[in-house]
């Protein structure tokens, strides 16, 4: 077991990881999209003045997708991939790598589509009260902090795994 | 159907709901003087179509009837969810068109849309005495509501055999998707069998008539309406009180108008979440009902100001939306 965890073929676990991390979020938010639009494309059809509010809430649910995919660049780049000179490392620290992008991929896939959820009752509110628009916006916002608080969490522990000697 | 599914139609909706005759817009057909006023005050409102002229209340409401079913049938994902709301007037066609044939008149102008099944098929199953042609559901009731008129020519019984078969094919079909629609079929046939216990009880009818009469399917169950029917209107009154209460209180003060009315309410209240629901079909359906209530309260209104009736006794008709 310890053989292999220091055997150098670590990298496939953490491009596994990278690819979590843009995958998951991302599907998240295209699907979180698509329903925002979805919504925001039946006001519209009523109302075409009220477009640029509704875009507005359409693009909340895309940053988790933008999240997943700036872990994943950082990812990559510290492992030399991106620079064409791929670093080796052990199957232990590429677990690491892995975990550590769990939680934006997994907190970012589903954040995503429940943003979409309350963005499109944000669209339902500026049907009504366009007034409001400002008010759904931040009903909207509050999903995000979780995104954020998993980006964060991720970025930082791989930023730690790079200093780890294992 | 998954809720995300309605994002578009819910979002349409939303924006329609907009439209609603407000307390104020009520208030003015109120004041208008006449119907004509309250004509060009509807029309002004985009009521029945923007931009339309119509001779008479009629024409217009039923130009918004059939707006709101077009809007419905345009954005809802699945139209098929609503047939429970429109197994009525498949019904109200079949009665239609069985005393049309009996009469010797043309049916077309008595049928009513919306419609699961095609009127030319109902009228063609008549004619022809072809009951296969309707849906399984239809067929039974339209045999022997067409040969209670043909040989007994009881019209009354006619229209009892159709409207029972009516609110029992509702709520078979609203079972199949539950929640809100199966509460209103439910709530129909609660409204229904009361008001017929009630009146049974006043005129002293059979059990056999009582039986025949009254829908299955919800609580009380028929046993208990018939034997509360056969006791007097009391022992209706005190079922009803087991049920609900609020109906009971309409029922025994207001009689069968006031019931009427609390059922309205009811019917609406029960669609209060979905007012606050941000997808699914829920807020779909609420708003089809607001907008029959809508209609309802333009067409008291109307009836109101034709006949002189003091605003007060309309404004105590008036639905809520």
């Amino acid at each position: 077991m310890m053989a292999f965890l220091q055997s150098p073929h670590g990298i496939i676990f953490a491009i596994l990881g990278a690819a979590l991390a843009t995958l998951l979020p991302g599907i998240g938010s295209a699907a979180g999209v698509g329903l925002v639009g979805e919504a925001s494309a039946g006001v519209t059809a009523e109302d075409p003045s009220k477009f640029s509010k509704l875009l507005i809430l359409q693009l909340l649910p895309a940053t988790q997708g933008i999240y997943g995919m700036l872990t994943s660049f950082l990812l990559l780049s510290s492992l030399g991939i991106i620079g064409g000179s791929p670093v080796e490392i052990s199957v232990a620290k590429g677990l690491a790598y892995l975990i550590s992008c769990l939680p934006i991929a997994i907190v970012g896939y589903f954040s995503a589509i429940k943003q979409a959820k309350t963005s499109a009752a944000g669209v339902s509110l500026v049907a009504k009260r366009p007034d409001q628009m400002v008010k759904g916006m931040l009903f909207s916002a509050m999903v995000e902090t979780y995104a954020i608080l998993a980006l964060l969490i991720s970025m930082l522990g791989n930023t730690g795994i790079n200093n780890l000697n294992i | 159907m998954r809720d995300t599914d309605y994002a578009y139609a819910v979002a349409r909706v939303r924006s329609n709901e907009c439209n609603l005759l407000t307390k104020q817009d009520i208030d003015s057909l109120m004041a208008a003087p006449d119907c004509d006023a309250c004509l060009s005050r509807l029309a002004g409102k985009g009521w029945g179509g923007q931009g339309r002229r119509f001779e008479n209340e009629s024409a217009m409401i039923d130009a918004q009837c059939e707006r709101m079913w077009s809007l419905i049938g345009e954005i809802a994902p699945d139209l098929s969810v609503f047939d429970s709301l429109r197994i009525p007037n498949d019904y109200h066609n079949l009665k239609a068109a069985i005393k049309a044939f009996v009469t010797g008149q043309e049916p077309d102008r008595f049928f009513i849309t919306p419609y699961t099944v095609e009127p030319s098929v109902i009228t063609e199953a008549i004619k022809e005495r072809n009951y296969s042609l309707l849906p399984e559901h239809m067929q039974t009731a339209a045999q022997d509501a067409f040969r209670t008129l043909l040989e007994q020519r009881n019209g009354q019984l006619c229209d009892i055999i159709i409207d029972k078969a009516s609110l029992e094919a509702s709520l078979e079909n609203a079972k199949k998707y539950g929640g809100t629609l199966l509460e209103l079929a439910k709530l129909s046939i609660l409204r229904s069998n009361i008001k017929i216990a009630w009146r049974c009880s006043l005129q002293k009818r059979s059990a056999n008539f009582i039986a025949k009469a009254l829908a299955e399917g919800c609580s009380p169950d028929t046993a208990q309406l018939t034997a509360a029917s056969l006791e007097g209107k009391d022992a209706v009154i005190e079922l009803l009180h087991s049920i609900d209460s609020g109906l009971e209180k309409a029922l025994s003060e207001e009689g069968v108008e006031g019931f009427d009315k609390a059922c309205d309410n009811k019917r609406t209240q029960l669609l209060t979440k979905a007012k606050y629901t941000p997808l699914g079909v829920d807020p779909l359906i609420a708003y089809m009902i607001a907008c029959e209530n809508e209609i309802r309260n333009v067409r008291l209104i109307f009836t109101g100001k034709r006949n002189c009736i003091p605003d007060e006794r309309i404004r105590t008709m008036l639905r809520e939306v």
